[in-house]
């Protein structure tokens, strides 16, 4: 089987080497690539939507349809996972606790428990590791910090690199650091499933929704400058808060995705214990 | 609303599956009702651009008010508009015939059943319809993670080959996604 | 062979990335444990998208965000923006996209090869396929 792969390999590496021969050198600004399309991009960006950042001002607005199906391509991935794996809860469940000052661990079967805030027991998992003071401490400061960065990185995609994706994936990681430092169960009962469900659809919700607002305004699908009357503010700037809108709707989706696919997987469903 | 047909072919059921998702979570007898709906208008409309088709030889629709090389365009002819109207209606009824066994067999994740298979539809109809390659690969992508989460809810050997199956579908879209971008680049 | 050298010297972005793409096609069809396949998956997706970002790379450009813009008026131009300066954002624009769709089948991938385990108990191939046939 491996010398069968190897001379596919071989083969199909070769064949795209010798493809190469055409291909423009690196680096050259005369290929073929940048001379179609994207010098009208550069050059009208700033005065036909007045966004700077050119990459955010195609994805947003000149090819935003294409952004609005990406997010549904995440939100694809989140259901997938979800179906594949979640497992209901069967009780009644078998429940591990600890004594704290005695480091006795009791396994409680059959669906009896002992109440959440009492001092003497803590729940625990059947991987447990002890409690460590520096990760959890620095976690604690750090995370704020990390979705602060987050909100910064979408507010200011249309001027520096950013936009939703990326500001939407560091927010995700922000409470899967707080997952995985911590416990499943605490980052679940932050952020409740249901909650991220929701999320998760809203997020999506409002790209489309803006999208069959400007259709119910008149103009085509996605023409941003049919909210221009609902703004108060004339086409071109209309555009510019219109990709605000969208860019907002993608990261609120990418982080609930990331958060649900980051539960599923790392617990096989049925989140209880996490990594 | 009728030179929006194009649009609505492909915006209805993407928003329906939203909301199928969301009664997923609240109310779960809602799912079907919704999911028969967006199915419904999305058949109607490719009738109704099909009578446009026959009329006027090519329908354009640019979203997003920008023109072909530097926007999206929807274009819509005969072969277009013949097969969109056999997606749709053959989904719809296949969606009504099947009713009484996907209650069956997953009564608690049937938010979740009906929302991927309303995006699998959306993301057929949109390859079928549209005139811009990229977005080819994206509806594609559309339909092969859809296809994947459906695939393995099957029988015994269903993960194992859905696995199979990711691995060509990803083969596929990473050369297919090469040479749309290469024609998207000197068109 | 003197024609050989500037054709490998000019173009070395495009040798390591179809390198990178065949360590990861490699991968997928010759190991034999799940999760490997996977991750050869990743690689040659991870090698696509760099090959394309490479493409709309130019000579001594910068970022393509324009710059001394913010703040103009909008609708008016008051430079001139010089194409050359900045690289070609259309290429960065695609290979979001297609990094969003690596995440997400990554993602899937990983949730059926939980699936897998959870049916077969094993994570290797030639198991698994000796377990379905032996049924």
């Amino acid at each position: 089987m491996k010398i069968i792969a190897l001379a596919i390999v071989i083969l199909s590496g070769g064949l795209l080497l010798y493809a190469t021969q055409d291909f423009p050198s690196w680096a050259d600004p005369a290929s073929p690539a940048s001379m179609h399309v994207s010098p009208h991009y550069l050059q009208k960006s700033m005065e036909e939507t007045s966004v700077p950042n050119v990459v955010t001002a195609v994805l947003a607005d000149y090819r935003g349809f294409d952004t609005m199906f990406e997010t549904t391509v995440i939100f694809c991935a989140g259901v997938a996972c979800f179906m594949l794996l979640r497992i209901s809860r069967q009780t009644p469940e078998d429940r591990y606790y600890r004594h704290i000052s005695t480091g006795v661990t009791i396994h409680i079967k059959g669906g009896g428990k002992i109440p959440d805030k009492s001092k003497e027991f803590e729940r625990i998992d059947t991987m447990w590791t002890p409690f460590d003071l520096v990760i959890k401490t620095v976690c604690r400061f750090l995370i704020p910090f990390i979705q602060l960065f987050a909100l910064y990185v979408i507010a200011h995609g249309h001027h520096s690199p950013g936009g939703g994706f990326q500001g939407g994936v560091i927010f995700g990681a922000s409470i899967i650091l707080l997952a995985i430092s911590h416990n499943l169960r605490i980052a679940t009962k932050r952020m409740r499933e249901k909650l991220v469900g929701l999320l998760c659809v809203t997020g999506v919700f409002i790209y489309a929704g803006t999208g069959a607002l400007c259709l119910l305004m008149g103009l085509n699908f996605l023409d941003y400058g049919a909210l221009a009357p609902l703004l108060h503010v004339d086409p071109v700037e209309a555009r510019s808060l219109g990709i605000l809108i969208v860019e907002v709707g993608v990261g609120i989706a990418v982080m609930a995705t990331m958060i649900w696919i980051y539960n599923n997987v790392s617990s096989a469903g049925k989140y209880d214990e996490g990594l | 609303m009728s030179q929006h047909y194009p649009a609505l072919l492909v915006i209805v059921p993407l928003l329906s599956a939203l909301l199928i998702s969301a009664a997923g979570w609240l109310n779960k007898r809602l799912c079907f009702p919704i999911a028969v709906a967006a199915l419904s208008v999305a058949s109607f409309s490719s009738v109704g651009l099909l009578f446009r088709v026959l009329d006027e030889k090519v329908v354009l629709y640019k979203l997003g008010g920008w023109s072909p090389p530097w926007g999206i365009a929807y274009s819509v002819d005969y072969l277009n508009g013949l097969v969109l109207v056999v997606v749709s209606v053959v989904a719809l009824l296949n969606l009504i015939a099947t009713q009484r066994s996907v209650e069956q067999e997953f009564s608690e994740k049937i938010g979740a059943f009906y929302t991927l298979y309303i995006l699998f539809v959306t993301g057929l109809l949109g390859i079928v319809v549209t005139g811009d390659a990229f977005n080819l690969y994206v509806l594609l992508e559309i339909a092969s993670l859809t296809g994947y989460g459906l695939i393995a809810m099957g029988e015994d050997r269903a993960p194992l080959a859905t696995l199979n199956y990711l691995y060509m579908g990803t083969i596929g879209a990473s050369f297919g996604d090469r040479v749309s971008l290469y024609c998207n680049r000197f068109a | 062979m003197s024609d050989l050298i500037p054709f490998i010297i000019a173009k070395y972005n495009y040798w390591i990335f179809i390198t990178l793409m065949m360590i990861g096609m490699y991968a997928m069809i010759a190991k034999n444990n799940l999760v490997k396949k996977i991750v050869g998956m990743n690689i040659f997706q991870t090698a696509i998208i760099l090959f394309y970002v490479s493409i709309g790379a130019k000579k001594g450009a910068t970022i393509p965000i324009l710059e001394h813009a913010h703040g103009d008026a909008h609708g008016a131009v008051s430079h001139t923006v010089e194409v050359a300066h900045y690289i070609n954002p259309l290429p960065h624009v695609l290979m979001l996209t297609a990094i969003v769709v690596s995440v997400a089948t990554l993602g899937v991938a990983l949730a059926l090869a939980i699936n897998v385990y959870n049916r077969h108990k094993t994570l290797e191939e030639d198991e698994i396929i000796d377990q379905i046939k032996g049924i």
